[in-house]
């Protein structure tokens, strides 16, 4: 190979590079105004989540941090819809899926959450540490588990039915 | 002989890498455009799944329902839970809340224990294509579409299905009660699911 095409390729290469990698690194992080996505390194283990929502499927991949509404997302795959919301410190004690999805033991959050969050250089990353402890206590319900269907009927209806017959 | 410009080898190599740049260049800006393309998809589903705040009521203009949404889990027995009263309905906070993704659930007295004067006396009526709107204390409202009525007996129902948290769209059910009553048990034998799914206006 010639020392022209060898140029010709690292041209190349140094143009597709340049090209790939912003692309890059929004994958790694993307800011807007209002939002802040990023791959999540968070310790999951001593994260709680919203009591209304107890069932979850995977272990989430990306945190959302909504300064609107100063409120953590989960997502449990990368841009899917499923998100999971927990608020600090507002997160009320209560009976929740074990945190880390080692299994599905509902756990009883005995404490308030706390949340930390920092900003880092010009990067729009927030920190989120959520430390919970966990009692042993057992739970008053299972909450992982699907229930039977309600009991929304008291009668009236069948006996107005019995009378009009 | 003189030599053409297409024989010359210089001329390949420049050919060679101008064609090449092109290739890598077009390779790049459809990779730029594609990722740009994918967080601007990102964004647009964080914009239209905007998070929904708890559920304070649920309007179904078909069957003149305008009324509060309390919050309840499971009874003792395992069941899902039921309002306090007959006037209100009541969301199971152990599913999704209403607009986000699987399935929400809201249940409703059928009936009193002398009387039709309850909020779902009616929800047999609605059929496929109604609407049902749920707001928040700050009447934010999403909209959902009927998408299916079923009738099931009760210990036959297929709770996977009602309480599903899985799927890539937001549902709710709508539950009471059907069927014949019965004296002794104090309970109806059929209960009735209105399914829909949220509209992303």
């Amino acid at each position: 190979m010639n020392s022209s095409v060898k140029n010709a390729v690292v041209t190349s290469l140094l143009l597709l590079g340049a090209l790939i990698a912003p692309a890059s690194a929004h994958a790694q992080c993307y800011c807007s105004n209002d939002l802040v996505y990023s791959h999540p390194n968070y310790p999951y283990s001593t994260m709680n989540y919203d009591t209304t929502r107890t069932q979850i499927a995977t272990v989430p991949t990306k945190v959302v941090y909504d300064k609107s509404d100063s409120r953590f997302e989960y997502f449990d795959r990368p841009f899917n819809y499923d998100r999971l919301h927990f608020s600090a410190p507002q997160v009320p004690s209560g009976v929740v899926n074990n945190a880390n999805y080692a299994n599905n033991a509902p756990q009883y959050i005995q404490t308030q959450t706390v949340v930390t969050r920092s900003q880092t250089g010009n990067v729009q990353s927030q920190t989120a540490s959520v430390v919970s402890s966990v009692s042993s206590k057992s739970p008053t319900t299972n909450a992982s588990t699907t229930p039977s269907l309600p009991k929304t009927g008291n009668g009236g209806k069948a006996k107005l039915s019995k009378q009009i017959m | 002989m003189a030599k053409h410009w297409w024989h010359d080898s210089k001329t390949h190599t420049a050919i060679f890498a101008l064609v090449m740049s092109a290739a890598l260049l077009a390779g790049g800006i459809g990779m730029l455009y594609s990722s740009a393309h994918f967080l601007g998809q990102d964004k647009q589903v964080v914009k239209e799944l905007t998070p929904v705040d708890l559920p304070a009521r649920i309007m179904i203009p078909k069957i003149s329902v305008d009324t509060n949404v309390q919050m309840v889990g499971t009874t003792t027995s395992g069941r899902m839970g039921i309002p306090d009263n007959f006037t209100d309905v009541a969301w199971f906070t152990g599913g999704p809340r209403p607009g986000e993704r699987g399935s929400a659930n809201i249940s409703g007295h059928l009936d009193t224990a002398t009387d039709t004067n309850a909020v779902f006396i009616n929800l047999d009526q609605l059929i496929i294509g109604d609407e049902i709107y749920i707001l928040d204390k700050g009447e934010q409202s999403i909209k959902f579409k009927v998408t299916a009525i079923e009738v099931y007996d009760e210990t036959n129902a297929p709770l996977a299905r009602i309480f599903d948290t899985s799927g890539t769209t937001a549902r709710l059910n709508l539950i009471t009660c059907d069927g014949a009553w019965d004296q002794g048990t104090k309970n109806y034998s059929k209960r009735l699911v209105v399914y829909s799914e949220r509209i992303l206006d």
